[in-house]
């Protein structure tokens, strides 16, 4: 009878393992190296599917913005850093990583008030 | 204080942590909570005061009339117990209630000398076998033991004198289970402790609600009187918990009933995991109609500490919910990251710690000893979707109960799908695991806390059903009588005198383990003599299986007893209900080690006891010569300075005598004093045995013996 479940319960885990590749496809190609990431074509659609889902690491996201970077991809590169900004609105280095990602992509205006916001926070709070 | 801590913590919960993003599961799991509470409270409630019944003699004169109630079993196991409940000591007659309308049973009844009573239909199963019986007699008290229920000989003598007060209508005795391998027990030799799922039940719950007056029939090992059922035709019908819906209706009445804590009736408990949850679906439904039928809370009649009392009884079978919301809340955190609780955070940790540590001490301290958190909480799992079912069904009122009577046998483990949900839940279980280390590990989820939490959670569930699953893939009980642990010294008579002394492990009316230091071929043909504390039984074996050589020479093997007549076997039942079943339980009654830890110290400080050497267990063939004679004994324990040994005869404190062992290593002799003689308190004097302590005389080290003479396996 155990020698069942336990088999039963392998291939529910095999099932699963095959669920969990099929929901989570972008992830999982954004777990592979980075300088693979930066030469792979599938890139830049698995990293809008991984920054349109409601939960994802901030790791991953991380990630992203790391990649766009190396692809010179800014547009990519704000949209997952605006996304960890949003989620950590207190970390001064993410905001400043926004405020270099807006230059890098031209929107001067935009990274000028990131980069005002962030003087006038550090005023306030006493040069953190 | 625990109950106030444990609200304080509901309303903690319920103003600070219902999840609003996940209110339907923060609801269920705040809501599973309070179920709890409430189920503690009726717990705390019930066993906050215990009380404990000094049986008065029996009154003389009584008419009394002993029911054994059966449909399908065995005529072996029917047999002992009609014997039993014929031997009792009080003058009664006793009447074989047969539903399953056999001619064998009819030929067993006039063999054995008692009155056999059918019937041509089986409405209202065994409360209408029993109803039918109870307008064909006119005893004006009614003993009642279900077929495999086999009562001591003293159960009338200790149960009619509480018939002296006018206004007793039931007298209730715990119901005990010889068969220790049942799925129900676990046993633990070494400490000599033995947990049985209902011993909550029957020495706590019932004790206090005996000091409410709110003990209940049970079915079994009772006693009622006529006169108090007389007005309903006999037991109450329409549910099929009749013994249940008796009592709260004859307590209503304004009769009181009696709860009498003593070891007076031992029977067989479920072997198999589809027996035990059809068991328990029965009592579940069986409660909760009686609620529907008959409230408690409302009906008149009853006191209030009464009316608290029988709703906890009810409400006990409620639980299923509450434990399947707990078993699968971790699955669903771990599948959708949603947490029931919000803010989860420090004061929230140091409020559920308090509520915890206040839980498990006063638990604890109100079981006195009886209360095992982590085996009731198997048992929780082992029960929680039958429970479930029984729920949903009176919700529903979809369906009426049936009678199912309970199988005394155990079936294949493979045909076991009671268990089923718990095999599902293990699945979930290990998947949400596996889901949520996945998400973890590529990055899908980052809550490392929440998810390690509700891991560890999960993997606390999955134990519980991991161990409800190993119960219920046991191996098929293949034997067809119950063997009992019972070491007694066995002669082998076709072996020179000097080497012919063996010793059994176990022992049933069909056959034993023996374990002799000579060799046996499988199916070889031995002549035994069987010492049963007192009695000698001489008859025929066959070795089935031989386990093979063990360290220091002793051989274990299967036997099986052949030709034994009716009255040997009649005989060999006697010793094993009188002798072997008083042995065992008097032998794991022990108190728990912190229990006995403290008891030790507070000794020690106080100098009132000294430090006792560690006993080993073991069960040795030993020959005593005493100035009365010699005789056969087995050795219980041994320790460094002695050993204490089941003795068929009462030695005196002081006395001296010589002990010797023999072994294939040799022979071991030494004088030894007696220093302790105890009783074992068997209700037949032919079956009487001591437990005696000897202290070994000279520098002999006992313990040393132990190595040379004992074999593993045999302790």
């Amino acid at each position: 009878v155990s020698g069942r479940v336990v088999a039963l319960i392998l291939v529910l885990v095999a099932g699963e393992l095959t669920v969990f590749y099929w929901k989570n496809q972008d992830v999982i190609l954004l777990n592979r190296p980075s300088g693979t990431l930066v030469l792979d074509a599938r890139f830049p659609d698995a990293a809008r599917a991984v920054l349109a889902r409601e939960r994802v690491s901030r790791r991953m996201v991380e990630r992203v913005a790391d990649v766009a970077r190396q692809r010179h991809d800014h547009a990519l590169r704000v949209d997952a850093l605006e996304r960890i900004v949003s989620s950590a609105p207190d970390d001064a280095r993410a905001r400043l990583r926004l405020a270099e990602a807006l230059r890098d992509a031209g929107r001067f205006d935009e990274a000028e008030r990131v980069y005002r916001q962030e003087l006038e926070i550090v005023d306030e709070g006493g040069g953190r | 204080m625990a109950v106030a801590i444990y609200l304080g913590y509901l309303v903690y919960r319920a103003l600070y942590t219902i999840n609003g993003e996940a209110l339907v599961f923060s609801l269920a799991v705040y809501l599973a909570e309070v179920h709890g509470f409430f189920a503690l409270v009726f717990y705390y409630f019930q066993i906050w005061e215990i009380r404990g019944r000094v049986s008065p003699p029996p009154p003389p004169g009584l008419s009394v009339d002993v029911f054994v109630t059966t449909f399908n079993e065995d005529l072996d196991l029917l047999r002992q117990t009609i014997r039993g409940a014929i031997n009792m000591r009080y003058p009664h007659r006793t009447f074989v209630l047969d539903d399953g309308r056999r001619a064998e049973v009819r030929l067993l009844c006039r063999e054995l000398g008692c009155e056999y009573v059918t019937r041509s239909t089986n409405e209202h199963a065994k409360a209408g076998n029993w109803n039918n019986a109870f307008c064909q007699t006119t005893g004006d008290v009614i003993a009642t033991f279900d077929a495999d229920h086999v009562p001591r000989a003293d159960f009338l003598e200790r149960t009619l004198g509480f018939f002296l007060d006018p206004s007793v209508a039931i007298v209730q005795v715990p119901q005990r289970y010889h068969n220790l391998d049942s799925l129900q027990h676990r046993v633990n030799w070494r400490s000599r402790r033995m947990y049985g799922e209902q011993d909550v039940f029957f020495n706590l719950v019932m004790p206090g609600k005996d000091h409410w007056n709110a003990s209940f029939f049970c079915g079994t090992g009772a006693v009622l009187r006529r006169a108090a059922l007389r007005p309903h035709g006999g037991l109450l019908t329409g549910t099929i918990t009749e013994d249940m819906h008796t009592a709260l209706v004859l307590q209503a009445e304004g009769w009181k009933s009696v709860y009498l804590n003593e070891l007076l009736v031992t029977g067989l408990a479920p072997m198999d995991f589809s027996s035990y949850s059809a068991q328990r679906l029965r009592w579940a439904e069986g409660n909760l109609k009686i609620a529907r039928l008959f409230n408690p809370l409302t009906h008149w009649g009853l006191s209030l500490p009464q009316r608290i009392c029988y709703f906890a009884s009810m409400y006990h079978w409620t639980t299923g919910f509450a434990k399947a919301v707990f078993y699968l809340a971790p699955p669903l955190i771990l599948f959708t990251g949603q947490f029931p609780i919000a803010n989860f955070d420090r004061t929230f940790v140091a409020v559920y710690a308090a509520h915890l540590v206040s839980l498990v001490a006063s638990y604890k301290v109100l079981s006195r000893g009886t209360g095992r958190l982590v085996m009731d909480e198997i048992f929780n799992m082992a029960n929680f979707y039958t429970l479930l079912v029984a729920a949903w069904r009176f919700v529903l009122g979809s369906r009426a109960g049936t009678f199912v009577v309970t199988s005394k046998r155990g079936q294949a483990a493979g045909r076991n799908r009671a268990v089923l949900p718990q095999y599902v839940l293990i699945g979930l279980t290990v998947a949400s695991l596996v889901w949520s280390a996945l998400g973890l590990g590529f990055g899908v989820t980052e809550d490392v806390v929440g998810a390690g939490i509700a891991a560890f959670w999960a993997v606390y569930n999955l134990g519980l059903m991991v161990a409800v699953a190993g119960f219920a893939a046991r191996p098929v009980q293949k034997r067809h009588a119950v063997r009992f642990r019972a070491s007694v010294p066995i002669e082998l008579l076709d072996v020179p005198a000097n080497g012919r002394l063996a010793v059994s492990l176990d022992l049933s009316e069909s056959g034993c383990t023996l374990l002799w230091p000579g060799d046996l071929a499988a199916n070889a043909r031995v002549s035994l003599r069987l010492h049963l504390g007192p009695v000698a039984i001489d008859c025929d074996g066959r070795v089935m299986s031989v386990h093979g050589r063990q360290r220091g020479g002793w051989v274990g093997y299967g036997l099986r007893f052949e030709h034994l007549s009716p009255d040997r076997v009649d005989l060999l039942a006697d010793a094993l209900y009188n002798m072997a079943v008083p042995e065992l339980f008097t032998r794991l009654s022990q108190p728990s080690w912190p229990v006995r830890t403290l008891k030790a110290l507070t000794g020690r400080l106080s100098g009132s006891l000294r430090a006792r050497p560690t006993r080993h267990d073991a069960s040795l063939p030993i020959r005593v010569q005493s100035s009365t004679g010699e005789f056969l004994a087995t050795t219980r324990d041994l320790s460094e300075r002695g050993l204490s040994l089941i003795s068929p005869r009462p030695l005196a404190v002081g006395a001296t005598v010589r002990l010797v062992l023999r072994s294939p290593e040799g022979e071991w002799s030494s004088p030894a004093s007696v220093v302790r003689v105890r009783p074992i308190n068997s209700a037949v004097p032919d079956f009487r045995t001591w437990q005696v302590g000897l202290r070994v005389d000279g520098h002999t080290n006992v313990v040393a013996l132990r190595h040379a003479l004992i074999p593993e396996g045999v302790s």
